[in-house]
């Protein structure tokens, strides 16, 4: 699924977590907790308990009074990778086009989520990956798990593969009863969602469900390039893949124009609604090569440093 | 709206295969997408914003089902009655009168007139029958009774506003002359303020179309000239005919150079007046003219004139055998003597206008004249009977005059070619040798003397206004040369060989003859029928060229005939010897009495 060269080039990057949050075991991620780094965070007071060791005498010499001096503390990071195999990630327009097995949407979508997965393994976190078939892997750390991360990828697709051939229409993952539903026993980390976001019933009661569970979500929205730019044009009768409903269409350059206009208001409106819980929304094309999404766009959007 | 043929209403059934046939046709692609969510979205929009975004998914159907309709529409033969303003026989009275040509009403009252007019045409039905009489001093009808729309409409591109008054009273009696017998007659009376009373008067069914909507106007009303010690002094009364006061700049010119100008606020309804002196005393012509105005729609009152006739007394010599009218006429003119008398008086004291009332008489050199029935000295043709066409030569006392609005009761027809000066003859050459010079200059118009309709009179209408006397643009004693210009075609069977020179002359005892000048060769020819030669022309004045033509009577016809293989329809009678001396009097001073009529408050300084 991926090189071992471009591999090896993400062991320099790093998740950019919005905020600070608490970890579960000691890593290398700054926590909101005072511990026992090297890193000086402030003082307080002395009280009876406190470990005489770690009073700070200078400041008692000029002022008589004992202070206690505090540490930042750093723990891992519990990255979670949420990542839709609905069957409208595996659509495109032609079946079989250019003898690819899978849809150039899918492909991508999980190369980033092997891609970004990777980078929370490489860089001590804790990753816990969910597809919206309620299929998970981990919580894992460390790279080793790297490849069963790959593994666990491959196997996904060849379900969702499978299942799209018995069933081409009509089997449908809501994105929001997904998400709550991950968001009962989430545990306060980062959240990428890895998805189109194209469902009948949003998708601003699953966002608001993670970030009560202190889940800071960023949201890599996937679009294949024949959902940016259409290219179909005369009669049409249009079909849903997931909800099989019909939609008649006339397809000439105004009414493409106006999905345009209507798709951009469409991905404001989803990436307004992330930032105001403080996440991070990043819209990509899906046909764009995945060494430049990954190196270029998500650092330069401040994804990965 | 009414329907003729109303069971074509069952073509509109074809409604239903074209659309079954459409439902047909179209055959969708199916397309699977992955998620029509967007694209419902965008449906929803086009339909929700715009009708035309929904038909056009139909466009086809569409074009089907408005083609059909038209189609039952054109079947079903609808139609309707529509109120025409004019029906049958209508009397259209266009008012022409000075007042038209206020611009209250874009561009002027006369065009809006003519374009209510013009619909009215527009709207006559194959079997509508309209005159059209224009009103302003002279009424007349532009157009016969006629069903011929181009007809109407090529005489109603013909009307020109006039500066005269329209004469109301005329008009109706032209429009009652027009329907009389015929009740069904409509008039339709297109003004800017007609009387109502004489409305009534009205064959049939009347109705009057008002034009204009605004009554601002501020007019020079009255200009005369005094003599004062220290000059000239001008008296300029301005007034304001509108309802509300208005702040005027009125400048007076003297000659055509600036003399003053003023401001005067005129209030409404009211005049202002103002007085200038120290004008120079020897001015010809003092001019007023309004400059600006806050509110003058009507551009034809803004200027007057006054001709400075001195304070010097002026002698006019009236030769009559009892015209106790013109007399007293003339005696009321200030600053004229008359004197009196039957015949010529033998001194030789010079007048400074003489006044010919039906007699005869030599005139010095260059005098100043007004000839009353004086055929001979014009060497008189007959009655010229067409005066609708009158032409004036130029003359910076009549520039501002309307000829429209003078009124010809008829007009005799004078060959100046024959009036050539004594001073005028080459050295060593006879009288007679110089005529084809001086015909050369006049031959492209004759020179024709009329006499004004009596209602008309030049002195009569002078008599009452002591004011008119100043304004008036052709006075006693100013030289107005005034020439009439034949309608085509008068001439006769010679017209086009002696172009513009032909005139009608009446027999003295009865029998029609024809004086033709030839501008070339200095010329007379007496033309009549088989009895040429035998014609006695008894010209009081011409006794030598009527001798002349009696005793010459068969031999250049009989020449012309033989160059032209016709039959002798001519006598010529060349005139060897001439005596100039009442043409040197008429060709430098030859004056015909004219006036305006000027009734019209619009028109009062024309």
């Amino acid at each position: 699924m991926l090189s071992e060269a471009f591999l090896q080039s993400l062991r320099t990057l790093r998740l950019n977590p919005p905020r600070r949050r608490v970890g579960s075991l000691t890593g290398e991620r700054r926590s909101v907790k005072r511990g026992r780094s090297v890193e000086f965070a402030d003082y307080r007071n002395y009280t009876p308990g406190d470990d005489p060791r770690r009073v700070d005498w200078n400041i008692y010499a000029r002022l008589e009074r004992p202070y206690i001096k505090l540490f930042e503390d750093e723990e891992d990071l519990t990255t979670h990778i949420l990542l839709d195999d609905s069957p409208s990630m595996f659509w495109q327009p032609d079946e079989e086009a250019d003898g690819q097995p899978l849809a150039q949407k899918w492909l991508c979508a999980a190369q980033l989520a092997v891609v970004l997965g990777y980078v929370a393994l490489a860089s001590g976190d804790k990753i816990v990956l969910e597809t919206s078939s309620s299929q998970r892997f981990g919580p894992k750390r460390g790279v080793a798990a790297a490849a069963a991360l790959i593994a666990f990828v491959e196997r996904v697709s060849a379900t969702a593969k499978r299942d799209l051939r018995a069933a081409p229409t009509g089997r449908r993952s809501p994105l929001n009863a997904w998400l709550k539903r991950y968001a009962l026993d989430a545990r306060p980390g980062l959240c990428i969602v890895i998805s189109d976001m194209l469902d009948e019933d949003g998708y601003a009661e699953g966002f608001n469900a993670l970030g009560n569970r202190r889940l800071d979500v960023n949201l890599l929205h996937t679009l294949s390039a024949d959902e940016l730019d259409p290219q179909f044009a005369g009669d049409l009768r249009l079909k849903d893949v997931e909800t099989a409903n019909l939609q008649d269409m006339s397809l000439d350059d105004a009414v493409l124009g106006q999905y345009r206009r209507r798709l951009t208001a469409w991905s404001e409106e989803i990436a307004a609604h992330v930032r105001r819980r403080g996440g991070r929304y990043h819209l990509t094309d899906t046909s764009l090569p995945l060494e430049r999404i990954v190196l270029k766009d998500l650092r330069r959007a401040e994804w990965l440093v | 709206m009414d329907l003729l043929n109303p069971a074509a209403f069952l073509f509109a059934l074809l409604a239903a295969p074209i659309i079954l046939l459409y439902l047909l046709r179209l055959q969708r692609r199916e397309q699977i997408v992955s998620s029509t969510l967007l694209w419902r979205q965008v449906t929803m929009d086009r339909e929700a914003n715009t009708l035309w975004q929904r038909l056009r998914r139909h466009l086809l159907l569409f074009l089907q089902l408005s083609t059909l309709a038209f189609l039952v529409f054109a079947l079903i033969r609808p139609y309707m009655n529509v109120p025409s303003e004019v029906s049958g026989r209508s009397i259209v009275l266009l008012d022409a009168s000075a007042s038209m040509q206020a611009t209250d009403v874009a561009p002027s009252r006369f065009e809006a007139a003519r374009a209510r007019v013009r619909d009215a045409i527009n709207s006559m039905g194959a079997n509508d029958q309209m005159t059209l009489i224009v009103v302003d001093g002279a009424p007349r009808a532009l157009s016969a009774l006629t069903r011929d729309k181009l007809q109407l409409l090529d005489a109603l591109d013909a009307a020109r506003p006039s500066l005269d008054a329209a004469n109301w009273s005329a008009a109706i009696a032209l429009a009652v002359a027009t329907g009389a017998g015929n009740e069904d007659t409509t008039t339709l009376v297109v003004s800017d303020g007609a009387n109502a009373d004489d409305l009534s008067l009205l064959p049939g069914k009347a109705r009057f179309i008002p034009i204009g909507n605004r009554g601002d106007n501020v007019a020079i009303s009255a200009l005369t000239l005094r003599r004062t010690l220290r000059g000239l002094s001008a008296f300029v009364r301005v007034t304001n005919s509108g309802p509300q006061d208005d702040r005027v700049l009125v400048s007076l010119r003297a000659d055509g150079a600036l003399v003053d100008a003023r401001a005067l606020d005129v209030p409404a309804g009211a005049s202002a007046e103002w007085t200038i002196g120290n004008i120079n005393p020897n001015a010809v012509v003092v001019g007023a003219r309004i400059d600006e105005a806050q509110r003058n729609f009507l551009a034809v009152d803004d200027a007057a004139y006054a001709v400075n006739v001195g304070n010097t007394t002026r002698h006019a010599l009236l030769l009559t055998r009892g015209n106790r009218f013109l007399e007293q006429a003339l005696a009321f003119l200030p600053g004229l003597r008359v004197t009196r008398a039957a015949a010529m008086p033998p001194d030789a004291q010079t007048y400074d206008l003489y006044v010919l009332d039906n007699v005869t008489a030599t005139l010095p050199a260059r005098a100043n004249a007004l000839l009353i029935g004086a055929q001979s000295v014009f060497t008189p043709s007959g009655i010229f009977s067409n005066t609708d066409y009158v032409r004036t030569a130029p003359h910076p006392i009549a520039r501002n005059v309307d000829w429209r609005g003078v009124s010809v009761l008829d007009a005799r027809r004078g060959e100046r070619a024959e009036l050539a000066a004594p001073g005028d003859r080459e050295p060593g050459r006879p009288a007679g040798a110089c005529r084809r010079k001086r015909r050369g200059r006049f031959a492209a118009r004759g020179a024709h003397h009329f006499r004004p309709a009596p209602e008309r009179s030049p002195v009569a209408d002078r008599v009452p206004d002591p004011d008119r006397q100043q304004r008036g643009v052709a006075g006693a004693g100013a030289r107005a040369e005034c020439a009439a210009q034949r309608q085509a075609g008068r001439g006769g069977a010679d017209a086009g060989r002696y172009a513009g020179d032909a005139a009608v002359w009446g027999g003295s005892r009865g029998r029609p003859a024809r004086l033709r000048a030839d501008g070339l060769a200095g010329r007379l020819h007496l033309r009549r029928g088989p009895g040429a030669g035998r014609l006695r022309c008894e010209l009081h004045q011409r006794e030598r060229i009527a001798h002349r033509a009696q005793s010459q009577p068969a031999s250049r016809p009989r020449e012309r005939q033989r160059r032209a293989g016709r039959k002798p329809t001519h006598i010529a009678a060349r005139v060897l010897a001439w005596d100039g001396r009442h043409g040197a009097g008429l060709a430098a001073g030859g004056m015909v009495g004219l006036s305006t009529r000027t009734a019209d408050p619009m028109a009062r300084n024309a």
